[in-house]
């Protein structure tokens, strides 16, 4: 070993990368990247967040109770329904994260000095978020049943305890496990780095090889040459989901309350815009480490701020933006839809238009860069 | 008249600000083996690249087989086979799989594909190897099944970039066998080996993106504006310095112990211009003039016109 030796091949190593302008670049981005998603996207505090109200009794009582929960940070001002199946549809359809019925006789009783009942619908999809929101709630209530007794008994001090009932009910995963929340939408982060990854290497890597040329002098054109690409790593793609549903329904329990084939042709989608994706970033990148690098930039908030470990509508503006150019959120969401809440077809249309749009337009653009660099 | 096989009528080709192919012209009426020659960076492997389809470029005409290389690439790719400079076929898959996958993207029936490998096999004497690994055969095998694989769809045109760099010469001898057994194709190759050159039908020097002459090696040869002598006897390093400087010898080669003149003198009076600089014992002997003597000539003659 020797200091010399060790030098000229650090020196020879510092030019190459000097000269890979998008490698170190790619590198360079990382801290950034870092910081804004770990400093504002990662979080479970519930901020300013969208909820229904089901208000029965339609009393002054109860309008005081409202608008001292919309005073809460948490909450914003509230959706109003008008019927129980307005706010379950609000949680299932809307992925909401809360929903308050105040009962008819909610006044009358709080009146008469009885426990007055409210009910509380949780998305238990979103674990952590929805019981800090349950919590805030219940403070809030509580902190509202103590100002609004009767005052004869306020000045009497003879009754102690709050006089509110809460009943909470955590819909989708009653028994707020959180690996229901994460295990059920692992699957968008797995394929992500599994098509990512394979596709972003793809074109590159025969590139590098010096088998591109070859191929191009083919009759096949580029989009067939990408997509015969795709499709095998599709397949395998499907082996891992299988592995990966079966392994949840027998180790933790978990079924998919919606349709499988649904599910599938989700998947199936989402696979195809992912490895367009990827395919996208191998036809820009100089070389394989730099398309590798691409790749992770991808990736990464995939797996962070796509909804899976955070529920999306935890996330600043300027994330959620950002997070709804990844294939993974929408993803994330049908999983979601489908394995929790038995969503149907209606309900995760958006997510299946959306990842056919990035499949097509991810192609073509990727068709669109190879073209001029022929030459 | 049907259209000539290769049609390039003024083409150019820029890379940035560099030009390659500075207004190229290059008909090929009939089939036959056609040889482009050139230095380094003359714009070989870019005409060859557009010939397959590969780079765009301007040009007043360019066809191949009467389609036209800018709006009907697809036409010519299916008929075109191609085998380029660096080494093209997947080295992880077996020889037998790398000739399927060339044989599927020209949508050969599974009957062509299995009479057609089985022949060109053996010509490449391959045969014995289809269950090898693409990556354990050596350069000149590698370039055996590169060719094999181009020719499986029965191209009417074949592209080879010089298909012979760092081949052994056994293993050119058999190229050339090969090459020589394909009857009816027009085979386009570049190569820097002028004796590779010599073998061709028909030849092109290419010299900074332009052809500087197009012919059968004898009339591109016949073209040389010199005769040459070879000089034999007792050659010194003085005389040899003096033949140097003789204003008669247009050009004096000296390769090992053989030395070459290339003058405007006829024989008499080279030889009396010889007997000036050494009275005894040379003799001179005519020889024809080879490629490389003419292409060094017109390399020279490029450069003059640059620079005037």
């Amino acid at each position: 070993m020797r200091l010399r030796n060790v030098l000229a091949m650090t020196r020879k190593e510092t030019r190459l990368m000097r000269h890979d302008r998008g490698l170190l670049s790619a590198i360079l981005v990382q801290p950034v990247v870092y910081l804004i998603l770990f400093g504002l996207a990662i979080t479970n505090e519930v901020n300013h967040a969208a909820w229904v109200v089901y208000d029965q009794s339609q009393t002054a009582l109860s309008r005081q109770l409202i608008t001292d929960l919309t005073s809460l940070t948490a909450l914003r001002e509230p959706q109003l329904a008008f019927s129980e199946e307005a706010v379950v549809d609000f949680l299932r359809r809307q992925d909401g994260l809360a929903g308050v019925v105040i009962p008819w006789d909610f006044d009358d009783k709080l009146q008469r000095g009885q426990e007055a009942p409210m009910q509380i619908l949780l998305n238990g999809a979103k674990t952590a978020s929805a019981m800090r929101l349950a919590n805030y709630i219940n403070q809030a209530a509580t902190a509202f049943s103590l100002t609004q007794l009767p005052t004869r008994d306020r000045s009497e001090q003879r009754i102690t305890a709050p006089r509110m009932s809460i009943e909470k009910r955590y819909w989708y995963n009653p028994g707020l496990q959180d690996r229901l929340g994460l295990l059920s939408a692992m699957p968008a982060n797995m394929l992500t780095q599994i098509c990512l990854m394979i596709a972003a290497i793809s074109l590159v890597g025969e590139r590098e090889r010096g088998t591109f040329e070859q191929l191009l002098s083919t009759p096949l054109s580029l989009a067939e040459i990408m997509l015969g690409k795709m499709i095998p790593y599709v397949g395998v793609g499907f082996v891992a989901l299988g592995m990966m549903l079966t392994g949840s329904y027998l180790f933790y329990g978990i079924t998919i309350t919606g349709s499988l084939v649904l599910l599938l042709l989700i998947a199936l989608l989402f696979m195809f815009a992912t490895m367009a994706f990827g395919i996208f970033f191998s036809a820009w990148a100089q070389g394989v480490q730099q398309a590798i690098f691409l790749g992770f930039f991808v990736m990464f908030p995939s797996v962070l701020i796509t909804g899976i470990l955070v529920p999306t509508d935890n996330y600043p503006f300027v994330i959620s933006a950002f997070s709804h150019c990844l294939p993974a959120r929408y993803f994330a969401h049908a999983l979601h839809a489908i394995i929790l809440k038995g969503a149907g077809l209606s309900e995760v249309r958006g997510d299946i238009f959306f990842l056919a749009g990035f499949f097509f337009s991810f192609l073509f653009a990727a068709v669109q860069v190879t073209k001029p660099k022929l030459g | 008249m049907a259209a000539p096989i290769i049609a390039l009528v003024n083409l150019r080709k820029y890379f940035g600000s560099v030009l390659a192919l500075d207004g190229l012209d290059l008909i090929i009426d009939q089939p036959c083996i056609f040889g482009i020659v050139g230095p380094d960076g003359a714009g070989k492997t870019t005409l060859l690249r557009i010939l397959v389809g590969l780079l765009d470029f301007t040009a007043t005409t360019a066809t191949v087989l009467g389609y036209d290389i800018a709006a009907q690439p697809q036409a010519i790719k299916e008929r075109l086979g191609y085998v380029p400079q660096t080494f093209g076929l997947y080295p992880d898959l077996s020889v037998q799989h790398n000739l399927e996958f060339f044989a599927d993207v020209h949508g050969l029936p599974r009957a062509v594909f299995r009479q057609r490998s089985a022949e060109l096999l053996a010509i490449a004497q391959l045969e014995k190897f289809t269950t090898f690994l693409t990556s354990s055969l050596s350069g000149g095998m590698k370039q055996k099944l590169a060719l094999t694989c181009a020719l499986l769809h029965q191209p009417q045109v074949l592209i080879l970039d010089e298909p012979n760099n760092g081949v052994d010469v056994i293993a050119r001898g058999e190229m050339w066998t090969i090459l020589r057994q394909l009857r009816g194709v027009t085979i386009v190759m570049s190569t820097g080996y002028l004796d590779e050159a010599e073998r061709c039908d028909a030849v092109a020097y290419l010299y900074r993106g332009r052809i500087r002459v197009q012919g059968t090696p004898p009339q591109v040869k016949a073209g040389f504006p010199w005769k040459a002598y070879r000089v034999l006897g007792d050659l010194s390093p003085a005389l040899i310095t003096s033949l140097h400087r003789a204003s008669w010898a247009h050009r004096v080669r000296v390769v090992g112990e053989t030395v070459t003149v290339e003058t405007p003198l006829s024989r008499p009076a080279l030889q009396a211009a010889f007997h000036d600089l050494h009275p005894d014992g040379l003799s001179l002997e005519p020889v024809m003039p080879t490629l490389e003597m003419v292409f060094t000539e017109l390399t020279e003659q490029a450069e003059r016109e640059l620079r005037g």
